[in-house]
């Protein structure tokens, strides 16, 4: 077994991340996390994350998926703008 | 009440309704085409003008409702499966029934291609032998649930479950080969180096709402991806349907013809259409002529093996094993066309 708890050092801990290597599912996430972020009125950044190494720390084996800090908070599938914006609130 | 407050209050009784009107739909297509094209347009029946036409909108209206339902029912069914699930009930499994349990897993899995290089090195690092990981990379495109759903409405259940028990069983013994050759040394180095973190799964639970909603994604991406390739397939169909002159094909890809397999099974691996476009086609090949053994092999080399998937997983897999792969699954595929065209 390889799984270590290892996982890379957040230099700022309310970043957004979506997690994948450039699929049109992925490109989705980001847009519907967008979405939610406007309707909540937040203005903050959302980086892309395609480095496969990378996306593997976060031990995330299954694409796309969202990381807000070092939680991850969806892995493989793509919810709708609404439930991403109850899946942030309180949260950001 | 509008759609948006019922649903508010009771998903259920929407979904409800929404299977019956499927219901009602599917039981009246038949009847509504019929009386549309031989009626309302005054066609005449068996002619190749009216048949083609009848054709083409009833098998456009029929494969569109039951892709609809089935790509749904298991999109629901998936979001109970993760890949970080799977990679966990696979660890350190042993050749045999690891890999029965592989094929059944890749079928039930939710995973598309772009996740495949991921997914390898996430099974890689929890100790999948690479031969349990290849038999799920094999019935994860194989038994395509788009696939099924068009042989069942095409050539009834009997070839339906034929497709999908072939598949599982080709996907276990093509793995288990694979595994037994020791193959590990054509894995490029740096995937047994990528430290893996503690497996993330969706954290919370997911709930009804959201599952369906997946559901509903995955209905309008499929379709969305799928549909040209549909009406193209359906409408080629159609007019082999109304006009090729019936031994054309038979002539050349007949049960005679015993190099009809491997050719067919040689075409499939590069074409990367999709079974939807493939089989109104293979449905009108087989009522020209040719065996089913043979189109049967053809659309699982267009399924499973696809030069998209393979470039994909170049990344993580030497070239040497990619065309191992595709040497051993695409054997298995001919041997299976023969022994349908033996058989049915």
């Amino acid at each position: 077994m390889q799984i270590e708890n290892h996982m890379p050092q957040a230099k700022d801990q309310v970043a957004l991340k979506v997690l994948g290597p450039g699929c049109k599912r992925c490109a989705l996430l980001e847009s519907h996390v967008k979405q939610a972020l406007e309707r909540m009125g937040k203005a903050l950044e959302v980086q892309k994350i395609t480095d496969i190494p990378e996306i593997l720390a976060y031990g995330v084996v299954q694409t796309p998926a969202l990381v807000l800090g070092e939680e991850v908070l969806i892995t493989g599938f793509v919810p709708s703008p609404r439930q991403i914006q109850e899946m942030l609130e309180g949260k950001i | 009440m509008s759609p948006a407050i019922l649903s508010k209050r009771s998903p259920w009784l929407v979904w409800f309704l929404a299977a019956l009107v499927w219901l009602a739909l599917y039981r009246s297509i038949l009847p509504f085409w019929n009386w549309v094209v031989y009626e309302l347009l005054g066609m005449q029946t068996k002619t190749h003008l009216g048949e083609a036409i009848h054709f083409f909108f009833y098998d456009t209206s029929k494969i569109l409702l039951l892709l609809v339902a089935i790509i749904f029912v298991v999109a629901v069914l998936r979001s109970f499966f993760s890949v970080a699930r799977t990679q966990a009930l696979l660890g350190g499994k042993r050749a045999g029934a690891g890999n029965l349990l592989a094929a059944g897993l890749g079928v039930v899995t939710p995973f598309c291609s772009c996740s495949a290089v991921p997914a390898f090195i996430g099974f890689v690092s929890a100790g999948v032998p690479l031969g349990i990981t290849l038999t799920f990379l094999v019935a994860s495109p194989m038994v395509n649930e788009v696939a099924l759903v068009m042989l069942y409405s095409l050539f009834g259940w009997k070839i339906a479950a034929l497709y999908l028990v072939s598949g599982l069983a080709l996907a276990v013994v093509a793995g288990w080969v694979l595994g037994r050759m020791g193959l590990e040394r054509y894995v490029e180095p740096f995937v047994f180096e990528t430290k893996v973190g503690r497996l993330s799964t969706n954290p919370s639970q997911i709930s009804w709402e959201e599952r369906l909603a997946i559901g509903v994604e995955e209905v309008r991406s499929i379709l969305g991806k799928i549909w040209p390739y549909l009406l193209l397939g359906i409408g080629l169909g159609a007019a082999i349907h109304g006009w090729a002159p019936a031994d054309l094909f038979e002539r050349y890809a007949g049960a005679g013809n015993p190099l009809a397999v491997p050719v067919a099974v040689m075409l499939g691996i590069p074409l990367y259409s999709n079974a939807a476009g493939i089989l109104p086609l293979v449905e009108v090949l087989h009522q020209k002529g040719i065996p089913m053994g043979t189109l049967l092999a053809f659309m699982m080399a267009v399924v499973a093996l696809s030069l998209p998937e393979m470039i994909l997983l170049r990344r993580v897999l030497k070239v040497e094993l990619i065309a191992i792969w595709v040497l051993v699954v695409g054997l298995g595929i001919v041997l299976t066309g023969y022994l349908f065209n033996l058989v049915l």
